[in-house]
């Protein structure tokens, strides 16, 4: 093994069909990187890239690569081995060293912020284990925080999914601070690091750590248009409701392994670590914004509000032109967190409308009435209410009013909770 | 500096608004050489071509709306909903090419489009009298013969009513434009209330024509003037710029921005300007200034180098108030509509020697938004209401007097040392009072007619709001700096003559654009008499 100056030509990727991994390989692929996939299924492996098969545990096949010029990412990790001594530790020991006696230019373990020797998930304890195997100066560790954007999967999925099936979500450690890093970043950290001559390990995480609640409220808000609040938890309240979870049939599985992950992860300094390889990471707001997450997020509320304006379900074509005014008139900006229950049934925002026309759902509502009087639905509604004889106009204005004035408290309240917010 | 001189002309018109192409009418006629230079590189987009109903139901209306940017959605609250729309936000858009003017307190509305503001013009065309002359150097009859030439170029429409010699007599008219219902029964009370009090209330003069002329089609009701008038029934500038382009004797430079005018060393005037990356001087016999109040002013001060040189700017205090008339209140929305002004006013006040004036506006054809936004709803319930009420709304206009504006045009260095112009503007308290006297004067004779006034309805809208800056470098006996003589010719400069709202002497509550184009059509007959008596 050699680690003198020199281009990495080609990636070696193992766990290519995870959450990272699928990603990785179209990042590496795009930016002209040959890839070669170590795995157990060709499935899901992009025809540009070449696939050989092999698994956790067993060696490192012989490869059709310049040596040098490869690096190994190693991001494969068996979560039903749950002992100290398991699959994981053994098949990265095994990976190694075929690795350096092929003369693998770079070896990159992809390891977690929560690797530590007293971690209270056996996955973290494994992270840490594995990270001491690692050796010489082609090996290096990299400690990537809490992933999100890209495809709902991995524990980001996990996430989508909870924080899209309640308005109210009981949690543990809410308070505890996560590091977030976008998938595309994560790639991009991950491409740098291999080019780099870094050894030990090195962080990928946001410099700037948030509360776990912040980091979830912020993903219901860019992901969902929706508001969500956190019910702190305590931890074996938590794990009873796990172990319950995995008896029902079709509910949500919940991880115990993952729980315990959020439980108590440890901060990690990796400013320099990033500068060092010249990555800037965006904000979790920004990181989903530009997501496609984040666009539907923008289209649910251009649903939402405009279906609440016009009385009936707006289009496609509306809510696209909602999307495309907002973007327009206000920048680079994401969904607004609307309450859950307005997003059921839009004509329920009449109990949450501001009062005060500064804030940014009365803002986003002038908007959604002023398109949805030029659209197809505000012309409908607009000639069937012009058809109409007077005695039904008259009656559906008496009828207006009186949810206004049903609504109107609920409305003051609403608005001096957001306005407090807002200071 | 050596320029190269790329032109040479009798005249040179700087500006293609009503101004410029009013003046070049009557030089290009006595067949003089003129040359328009026209900063302006671009048109006016297309407007719809239908009429309301199908606009409505139209997949791309939202475009003729709010822009194919949406940056009418930013339109503020006070200021006219057609300044919002596709044609508004693109003739006013002045982005990088026209020189930034500070503002303070002032909107400053000006354009770089060819035809200028013209293509946003609500086409209300009053004729000023000598007692709104009282502070010119001139009188009524020295406009006559262009206000004569000038309407029937343009076309106007209206009735003979009771504000026909208010609104200048004499004049061809053609018949009023469609009448709203409500604006019609508004218009049949009045007649039955005879002898009225202080109110005058008429048909609008408009120009908009009523009967086809030279290719322009005559108004066919379609209703969506706010967005710009397809068939050209609506006067702009523009229709005289194309017939103007078709004589030989006349040159079009568009895309050429008139940096300085440069003191007359030679018999030749000139001027310096840059048409891109390039800057030429022009020159011509005589030049004539017509870029837009605001434009001109910039032009003339920075020719001048005159820094620090404050300059009374007068704009008409301009606000608006809403009534209804109850009877029409849940009617079925019009087939057809006019969206300009329908009727207009002339108010006498006891605080006021002179007079208010104003338009009324119906409003079923203008977008709800403008106002189910006013409305304290819920949204549902707002856009309710003001679907029922819009039938039965009538959105009044109030003008006041110039004199009652306090703003100020001046050359400024800015911190890195360059020029930059500033324009410090605001709405006086006099001016504040006489708009709460005058709605109250207006809602009580307007009670008499079956429309009553909505309470807390009136908007004074901030001080440029009413887009006719004027008064500037104004015609005057005095010879003061800054100032023109009675021909529209700049003192201390020789054959500079400025023609458009900056050489107004003062604004009655009137509006101007008429008698701005009356005006410069006045000055190009001077100017052509002087300069072919001059060849001879």
């Amino acid at each position: 093994m050699t680690n003198g100056e020199g281009r990495i030509r080609n990636f070696v990727v193992t766990g290519a069909n995870g959450y990272i991994g699928r990603r990785f390989v179209c990042i590496a692929l795009a930016r002209g990187y040959g890839v070669t996939v170590l795995g157990r299924s060709k499935q899901g492996v992009p025809h540009n890239a070449s696939f050989v098969k092999w698994e956790l545990g067993a060696k490192l096949p012989d490869l059709d690569l310049t040596a040098e010029e490869t690096a190994i990412i190693h991001l494969a990790h068996d979560w039903a081995s749950l002992h100290e001594d398991n699959i994981n530790l053994v098949g990265t020991k095994i990976l190694l060293e075929g690795a350096k006696a092929k003369g693998f230019r770079r070896f990159l373990f992809i390891s977690s912020v929560s690797a530590r020797a007293d971690a209270l998930n056996c996955y973290g304890r494994t992270k840490w284990d594995i990270e001491q195997i690692l050796y010489g100066p082609d090996a290096l560790a990299v400690r990537v925080g809490l992933v999100y954007g890209g495809p709902s999967r991995g524990m980001f999925g996990l996430l989508v999914r909870l924080v899209s099936l309640t308005p109210v979500l009981p949690m543990v450690g809410s308070s505890h601070l996560v590091q977030p890093i976008h998938l595309d970043e994560v790639c991009s950290g991950l491409i740098a690091l291999a080019e780099s001559s870094a050894t030990g390990w090195k962080g990928l995480a946001s410099p700037a750590p948030v509360t776990f609640a912040e980091f979830l409220r912020c993903l219901a808000q860019e992901g969902f248009a929706s508001s969500l609040r956190i019910l702190p938890v305590p931890l074996s309240l938590a794990l009873a409701v796990a172990t319950f979870s995995g008896r029902i049939p079709f509910g949500p599985r919940i991880d115990k392994e993952r729980i315990l992950g959020l439980a108590a992860t440890p901060l990690l300094d990796c400013k320099a670590d990033l500068e060092n390889i010249g990555l800037r990471l965006r904000t979790v707001a920004e990181g989903l914004r530009q997501d496609a997450i984040g666009k539907k997020a923008l289209l649910r509320e251009g649903r939402t509000l405009c279906s609440y304006v016009l009385g009936r379900p707006a289009g496609k074509a509306l809510t696209r032109h909602y999307v495309r005014a907002i973007r327009r008139v206000e920048g680079e900006v994401g969904a607004i967190a609307l309450p859950r229950l307005s997003i059921w049934q839009p004509r329920l925002l009449r109990f949450f409308e501001p009062l005060r026309s500064d804030l940014m759902l009365a803002r986003r509502l002038r908007v959604a009435t002023a398109l949805s009087e030029f659209s197809a639905e505000g012309f409908e509604s607009l000639s069937h209410f012009s058809r109409a004889n007077k005695l039904v106009k008259l009656v559906s204005i008496a009828s207006q009013l009186i949810l206004d004035i049903i609504a109107f408290p609920f409305r003051l309240w609403f608005t001096k909770t957001s306005s407090t917010q807002m200071s | 500096m050596v320029y190269e001189n790329v032109i040479n002309s009798d005249v040179m018109i700087i500006g293609s608004g009503p101004a410029g192409v009013s003046s070049a009418w009557q030089l290009v006629e006595a067949g003089l050489k003129v040359t328009l230079v026209d900063g302006a590189s671009r048109e006016a987009p297309e407007p719809p071509r239908m009429n309301i109903s199908a606009f409505r139901r139209h997949s791309t209306n939202w475009r003729h709306a709010f822009g194919d940017d949406f940056s009418g959605l930013n339109l503020q609250e006070d200021l006219s909903p057609k300044f919002g729309t596709r044609i508004g936000t693109a003739v006013l858009r002045t982005e990088v090419k026209l020189e930034k003017i500070r503002t303070h307190n002032f909107l400053s509305v000006r354009s770089l489009t060819a035809g200028g503001l013209s293509n946003v013009w609500g086409a209300f065309a009053a004729t000023f009298d000598d007692d709104d002359l009282a502070n010119y150097p001139i009188r009524a009859s020295d406009l006559a013969a262009s206000y004569q030439s000038v309407g029937q170029r343009i076309g106007l429409s209206g009735g003979q009513d009771d504000l026909t010699d208010f609104l200048g007599s004499g004049l061809a008219l053609q018949s009023p434009t469609w009448l709203m219902p409500i604006a019609k029964r508004l218009l049949e009370r009045y007649q039955l209330r005879k002898p009225s009090g202080s109110l005058l209330l008429g048909t609008a003069r408009n120009a908009v024509i009523t009967d086809d002329v030279n290719g322009r089609e005559r108004c066919n009701s379609c209703g969506l003037c706010l967005y710009g008038c397809a068939r050209g029934a609506i006067y702009s500038a523009t229709q005289d710029l194309a017939y103007l382009k078709s004589k030989a004797n006349f040159t079009y430079l568009s895309g050429a921005m008139v940096t300085r005018l440069l003191p007359a060393g030679r018999q030749e005037q000139v001027v310096e300007a840059s048409t891109g990356d390039n800057r030429v001087a022009i020159g011509a016999r005589a030049v004539i200034v017509a870029a837009g109040t605001l434009n001109s002013t910039a032009l003339v001060l920075r020719s001048q180098r005159a820094v620090g040189k404050k300059l009374r700017l007068l704009t008409n205090p301009v606000a608006a108030m809403a009534f209804v008339v109850p009877s029409f209140i849940g009617a079925q929305l019009p087939r057809e509509s006019f969206s300009l002004g329908q009727l207009s006013y002339r108010l006498q006040l006891r605080e006021l020697p002179d007079y208010v004036t104003g338009v009324l506006y119906t409003v079923d054809a203008l977008p709800l938004t403008t106002i189910v936004r006013r409305l304290p709803f819920s949204r549902p319930c707002a856009t309710a209401l003001s679907r029922l009420v819009a039938p039965a709304l009538l959105v009044a206009t109030l003008y006041l007097p110039g004199r009652l504006s306090r703003n100020y045009i001046a050359l400024e260095l800015s911190i890195c040392d360059s020029e930059q112009v500033h324009v410090e503007g605001g709405i006086t308290s006099d001016a504040r009072n006489l708009f709460r006297i005058a709605a109250r004067e207006l809602t009580r004779e307007m009670r008499r007619l079956g429309a009553h006034a909505i309470p807390g309805s009136l908007t004074i809208a901030q001080a440029g709001g009413d887009a006719h800056p004027a008064g500037t470098l104004p015609m005057k006996n005095e010879d003061d700096e800054f100032t023109c003589i009675a021909t529209g010719e700049l003192r201390r400069w020789r054959n500079v003559f400025v023609v458009d709202g900056s050489c107004l002497s003062d604004l009655p509550a009137k509006h101007p654009t008429f008698t701005i184009m009356a005006n410069a059509d006045r000055i190009g007959r001077i100017l052509a008499k002087k300069l072919a008596s001059s060849a001879a």
